[in-house]
């Protein structure tokens, strides 16, 4: 048996792709234990009669810069635990879809060929994602995502686009159009695929073949 | 009257074989029962018998002759295996041999029963009967079951009469076998037929019949049996498998028919039948006797050689990973390898084994020389699989591992001398490995002597790995971390560095851990660090630790102002690692009590410096974590290896020193830096109960002496020096509370007792809780709070007087309470309030009988609107985790000698969450139906919430979620407006999310009510602007198909997956990410 075409791309450690979170969290993340010995001691604290009322609630800022909330410390922690930023009320400014954003959605994609994920194959980089972002919500936004096919000849290409356009189309709000091109040069019939990748019709049309459908769930089964 | 009886039973003996001939469908079993018993009650002979049915014997029809046969053999089956006498198991066997030609199926059922017999003893038979069966005896004319009989009459001969057969009918016997044997396909007879063939070729001279022999066992190979389904003997294709392999390798004349024949079976395309033939030959190896071996030696190994040399092998870079990886492997292709290794192993034994008398290397040697023709060039086509097979040879003697090492190494290490590329390098280092493997897998169970051919390499090994890690580039992350497992590998090799060289590897590896910015190679640098640390921990101390120790700056003050001086410092060394991560090296290094003394010792040195410095909170907080994280971590290790740690020197070394640190220093007791002292607090604590518990009580002497007479002039135990100023905790309200009660929490509670009285004790301190200057210092009023209920606890008797002493308290708390009153509530209610809770929850934990009017009180109070604002916030206090209870346990022997642990620092009763939760919940549940007050119902739900955050096993509400679950899904339909409002609606979400993870107890609940509250859950989410909704409500919608079934949940996919499509455009981010997640998740519902 021949080898694959493109058996050995060039992989990225997961841990070289670009994230909002920065903190590094192996052992220079080592402020856990900091962050719960707090905790506790803010558990304690929400015991005190005397600033416990709803109308009462004030925050009382801890000199190490912490704030120790009087509300409800388990809510804090459970919002505060699904993102390291934690939606804690008075931080109410918005958080608009940026390109960063869509990364996270694609990039965890896996790759038809390989177990790997898109953004480990650089198939997607930051760089290559577009997001015209309109302040109304009633004007069309727009992204645009380039993508960087392993190898020029890369026959599933048209497939890889396809994932990403389903992957987006459901989390995305609908007022946002979605283009998907493959990056100048990086495929040799780049018209062709960028044609069928953007043509309505010949979407809905895969979207409806129930084994396209089972492929594309294999892949966005990865998704983080 | 005797010949009477004996008339009646011939005539009932008579009627009864009557009807059993008659009887055309052979199914009267009564029959052979009624007449086994006549039989065995010794109301009739075997003789009389026997003549009774005589006449039927000698019949001319052959159904009645040969069921006449029958009867005879099936009650001869019936009978217990002594009842026959010698003389009638001769004749009877005599008369069947001579029926086999006539009726060979029902007569060999009864010779079966007679061999089986006690008392068939008649040797003389047995050559007639062989003879008999074997001329009668036609495979083709008999069922599986009569076969299964004539297979059963040669295994219980060879069974009785082993020796007989062995000296006068040895190759009757074996050609009564081989006729019978002969194409037989039954499974469950192949297995006896394999016994016996076993039997006879151990046994029995078979130099004539070796070639039949081993034909009528090999024409099963392979065996691909698979089991029929409902198979009634259960017999499976491993059975049969090891069966055959028995036989194969029982004898070694069988040699020259089964390694040819299983060699050409290797050439199989199916790699089940190729293990299979491995594996046989295995056991050939394994049991044919040297001579044999060797003769056939040089055969096996050119047809096995290439089952290795030509496999494409895995990148793993080790032996032990290597294998493992293969055998764990699902292909079965894998499986070759590991085998073909074990052969190779298991040839290298035989052949150099001096079990024949001559000790001869000639062929070892051959095939090395022909291995290492590979090793010229490190990464030449054949070269790791080379090693791989010469390493493996290795491992089986020192004899051949130093052949093979001095033939080999020269040749390998050769290409060192030329120098080589990285991947050359990488690969010449994978080839040395395996060998290291061979090391340690004999120094497992043999002495090396000194002349260890390794070790007149060593230094080009050790030369090779250190050149490898420390001058390449750090780019080369597959390189060096291959070179730290290999150093690591010698270090742990027994008898192999000296100790200096073990302390270079040490050093080099400290050198790349603060220097390496790789996360792989820092990764396996910092594991292979922490591994030496528990082999040879003073290679740590002397090394690693003090380097790092040095790199932990002595104050992070100047940090921001001379920030150019940083970087200057940066530049020099490349790489500095923040102080958090070298803390947290260091922590992960203490592995045992050694370096735990050692770094907890220089850490206080540390800590004394940052203080003098000026350093920030942070950065001395996170110092006293890391002493808190290596002692924790240490106890626990011990702890596992059922020893307890005990560092009673530490009050002499380390705590007065350091809580004359805190004590004497402002930062530490500032009112703004609690969170610093409540660490400083925990650590002193951890030290006490790490103490023996007999120097506890001039621990509490000295504790009250400073902390509450202000007295610090002579308590060495805890201060090195006196303070400078007087603590008076019941004078003067102090943050310092908090220190004093984690270390009386710490002592043990049976052999200390109070230096005070402690009636007046708890009166100062209520006094002291309700102090109006602290009714704004949480901080100091919780710790004087914790304090009395630390007190009661801990060391307030169990008995009526105490009792009385506790409802005279209670009375003057509650009474200026007034229940009915619509006035706010004053402070001097809610000081009193405060104070009954903390005493309550102290008699709840220790179980104290005097706790029930207490806690009636404070449940009661929740069906009064007036206490609404703090009802559930007191019952909160009663479960709430406070540091103080942690409950610490030592060994203690018990009457019977028998080490037991037991709590010893405080009173409590495990169980008495539990037994609260199951004596409130019904409560509030009814409660909450029956009340119309909306104040009171949400009030009860926020009880339930609060309640339950404290539950760490949910298997105490899971009984209740029947009747609390309608109730929480209707508090849903609350209007999120206002704040309480919305404190309902989350902790309902909260507690439907905990159902939501239990799938089978909870699963009826969900699907009753799944229709009132996923579409709840849909409004919920459009319509509030409040994110802890949306994101619990989405949370519930993903958690559903985890307990729903797909089928139930179609009916509601697509309202789901509609309706949160406007919440993908929501302002937060983590709404939309929770929303996406899903709906994707509900998209990929089936």
């Amino acid at each position: 048996m021949s080898d694959p075409i493109n058996a050995n791309p060039t992989v990225l450690d997961v841990s070289q792709l670009p994230s909002r979170v920065t903190f590094d969290k192996s052992v220079n993340g080592g402020n856990v234990a900091a962050i719960f010995q707090d905790d506790d001691l803010r558990d304690l604290l929400s015991l005190s009669l005397f600033n416990g009322n709803d109308d009462m609630k004030e925050f009382r800022v801890d000199p190490d810069g912490d704030v120790l909330s009087m509300s409800d410390p388990e809510i804090l922690s459970v919002a505060s635990s699904v993102d390291g930023s934690s939606s804690e009320g008075e931080n109410d400014e918005d958080e608009p879809i940026d390109a960063q954003e869509i990364f996270d959605l694609v990039s965890t994609i896996s790759d038809p060929e390989h177990p790997l994920t898109l953004g480990q194959l650089a198939v997607i980089s930051l760089a290559d994602i577009k997001v015209l972002n309109k302040k109304a919500k009633s004007e069309i936004s727009e992204v645009i995502i380039k993508i960087t096919p392993t190898i020029t000849h890369c026959s599933l290409a048209t497939l890889i686009g396809l994932g990403i356009r389903v992957r987006l189309e459901r989390c995305l709000p609908p007022r946002f159009r979605i283009t998907i091109l493959v990056k100048e040069g990086t495929h040799q019939s780049e018209n062709q695929v960028n044609k069928q990748l953007n043509d309505k019709e010949r979407v809905a049309a895969a979207c409806e073949n129930e084994q396209l459908l089972g492929v594309i769930s294999q892949m966005l089964s990865t998704c983080k | 009257m005797g010949q009477n009886k004996d008339n009646n039973i011939e005539e009932e003996v008579q009627s009864l074989i009557n009807q059993y001939i008659i009887d055309i469908n052979n199914s009267n079993e009564q029959i052979i029962i009624d007449l086994s018993t006549l039989i065995i009650d010794d109301k009739l002979t075997l003789l009389q018998f026997v003549q009774n049915i005589g006449k039927f014997l000698t019949q001319d029809n052959e159904l009645m002759r040969s069921k006449s046969v029958l009867l005879i053999s099936l009650i001869l089956d019936k009978l217990p295996s002594n009842k026959l006498a010698m003389k009638d198991s001769f004749f009877l066997m005599g008369f069947l041999i001579n029926r086999l030609s006539d009726n060979f199926n029902e007569a060999s059922v009864g010779i079966l029963s007679l061999i089986l017999m006690n008392n068939f003893k008649s040797t003389e038979v047995i050559a007639d009967l062989l003879s008999t069966l074997k001329e009668n005896y036609d495979s083709r004319q008999l069922l599986a079951k009569q076969r299964y009989v004539a297979f059963g009459i040669l295994l219980n001969l060879f069974n009785k009469f082993e020796n007989f057969i062995l000296s006068n009918l040895n190759n009757l016997f074996i050609e009564t076998f081989i006729k019978v044997s002969t194409s037989e396909k039954d499974p469950r007879n192949l297995l006896i037929s394999f016994e016996l063939n076993y039997k006879i070729s151990t046994s029995l001279d078979i130099n004539k019949y070796s070639e039949e022999l081993f034909d009528n066992s090999f024409c099963y190979f392979p065996i691909s049996f698979k089991p029929p389904p409902n198979d009634p003997y259960k017999i499976t294709s491993d059975e049969l498998k090891s069966a055959l392999r028995k036989i194969l390798s029982c004898n070694s004349i069988f040699a020259k028919d089964s390694i040819p024949n299983l060699t050409q079976k290797l050439t199989s395309s199916s790699p089940l039948v190729k293990a299979d033939a491995l594996n046989n030959l295995i056991a050939c190896i394994q049991n044919y006797n040297v001579k044999t071996v060797k003769e056939y030696s040089i055969s096996l190994w050119n047809a096995i050689k290439f089952e290795i040399l030509h496999n494409e092998l895995s990148d793993l870079q080790s032996y032990e990973d290597l294998i493992k990886n293969y055998e764990n492997s699902s292909n079965d292709e894998d499986k070759i390898i590991p085998l073909s290794l074990k052969l190779i192993e298991q040839l290298t034994v035989k052949v150099t084994s001096n079990d024949d008398g001559i000790e001869e290397y000639v062929t070892i040697e051959l095939i090395i020389d022909e291995l290492i023709k590979n090793l010229t060039a490190p990464d030449a086509k054949y070269s790791k699989q080379s090693a791989l097979i010469l390493a493996s040879m290795s491992s089986t003697s020192i004899k051949i591992f130093n052949l093979t090492v001095a033939k080999s190494f020269p040749i390998i290490l050769l290409c060192i001398k030329e120098g080589v590329s990285v991947p050359k390098q990488r690969a010449l280092i994978i080839n040395l490995s395996f060998f290291l493997y061979s090391y340690t897998k004999l120094s497992q169970n043999h002495q090396f002597p000194n002349n260890l051919e390794i070790l007149k390499h060593k230094d080009d090994i050790f030369m090779l790995l250190s050149k490898s890690l420390m001058s390449s580039s750090k780019n080369e992350v597959t390189l060096r971390c291959l070179a730290i497992s290999n150093l690591f590998k010698l270090v742990k090799m027994k008898d192999f560095l000296s100790y200096q060289e073990a302390n270079l590897i040490v050093q080099y590896f400290t050198e790349v851990l603060i220097d390496d910015t790789n996360p792989t190679t820092f990764k396996e640098v910092l594991e292979k660090i922490v591994s030496v640390s528990s082999i040879e921990p003073k290679l740590i101390l002397e090394i690693t630790v003090p380097q790092l120790l040095a790199l932990l700056p002595d104050s992070d003050s100047n940090e921001i102002q001379k920030e150019g001086e940083i970087s200057l410092k940066v530049d020099n060394h490349s790489t500095v690692k923040s102080k958090e991560s070298l803390l947290k090296i260091l922590s992960s290094m203490v592995e045992n009590k050694e370096i735990l003394d050692v770094l907890m010792i220089r850490l206080l040195h540390k800590l004394n410096t940052l203080l003098s410095n000026n350093s920030s909170i942070e950065y001395i907080k996170y110092l006293i974590l890391t002493m808190i994280e290596i002692l924790t971590k240490t106890s626990k290790t011990m702890e596992n290896h059922n020893q307890q740690l005990e560092i009673d020197n530490y009050l002499k070394t380390f705590l007065p020193q350091f809580l004359y640190l805190i004590l004497q220093n402002d930062i530490f007791h500032s009112k703004e830096n609690y969170g610093l002292l409540e660490v400083s607090s925990k650590l002193a604590k951890l030290i006490v109960i790490n103490t023996n518990s007999s120097k506890h009580q001039v621990i509490v002497d000295s504790l009250f002496k400073i902390f509450v007479y202000g007295d610090s002039s002579s308590s060495e135990i805890l201060l090195t020096r006196p303070l400078n100023y007087q603590i008076k905790l019941l004078e003067q309200p102090s943050n310092l509370v908090n220190l004093f009660i984690k270390l009386l929490s710490a002592v043990d509670k049976s052999t200390t007792k109070l230096p005070v009285d402690i009636h007046e004790y708890i009166r100062d301190l209520i006094k002291m809780c309700q102090l109006d200057v602290i009714i704004h210092e949480d901080y100091e009023r919780l710790g004087y709070l914790q304090n009395l209920c630390l007190v009661i606890d801990k060391y307030l008797a169990n008995t009526n007087e105490e009792h009385e002493f506790l409802s005279l308290l209670f009375n003057e708390l509650t009474e200026p309470i007034e229940l009915n009153s619509t006035a706010v509530l004053s402070n001097k209610d809610l000081k009193n309030l405060e104070v009954l809770a903390w005493i309550t929850k102290a008699l709840i934990l220790k179980n104290d009988s005097s706790s029930d009017n207490y806690r009636e009180y404070l449940i009661k109070l929740l069906d009064f609107n007036r206490f609404s604002s703090v009802s559930s916030k007191l019952i909160e206090v009663l479960v709430s985790k406070s540091e103080i209870f942690n409950a610490y346990k030592k060994s203690v022997k018990n009457s019977f000698g028998l080490n037991k642990k037991i709590i010893f620092n405080i009173n409590i009763n495990l169980l008495f969450k539990q037994k609260f939760f199951n004596d409130i919940i019904p409560k509030l549940i009814a409660s909450f139906n029956s009340t119309p007050s909306a104040i009171l119902k949400k009030n009860y739900v926020a009880t339930l919430s609060l309640i339950l955050k404290y539950v760490d096993d949910d298997s105490i509400i899971l009984p209740h979620l029947p009747t609390i679950f309608p109730a929480l899904v209707s508090s849903l339909y609350y209007e999120p407006n206002s704040e309480s409002d919305k404190t309902i609606i989350k902790s309902s979400l909260k507690i439907i999310l905990i159902t939501l993870k239990d799938e089978s107890s909870s699963k009826k609940l969900i699907l009753e009510n799944i229709k009132r509250f996923v579409p709840r859950f849909l409004e919920l989410i459009n319509s509030t602007n409040d994110g802890d909704i949306k994101v619990y409500c989405l949370q519930c919608l993903m958690k559903l198909p985890e307990v729903v079934d797909s089928a139930t949940l179609a009916d509601f996919k697509s309202g789901i997956l509609r309706n949160l499509i406007p919440v993908l455009d929501d302002r937060k981010r983590i709404v939309r990410k929770i929303a996406s997640d899903c709906r994707q998740i509900y998209y990929d519902l089936a």
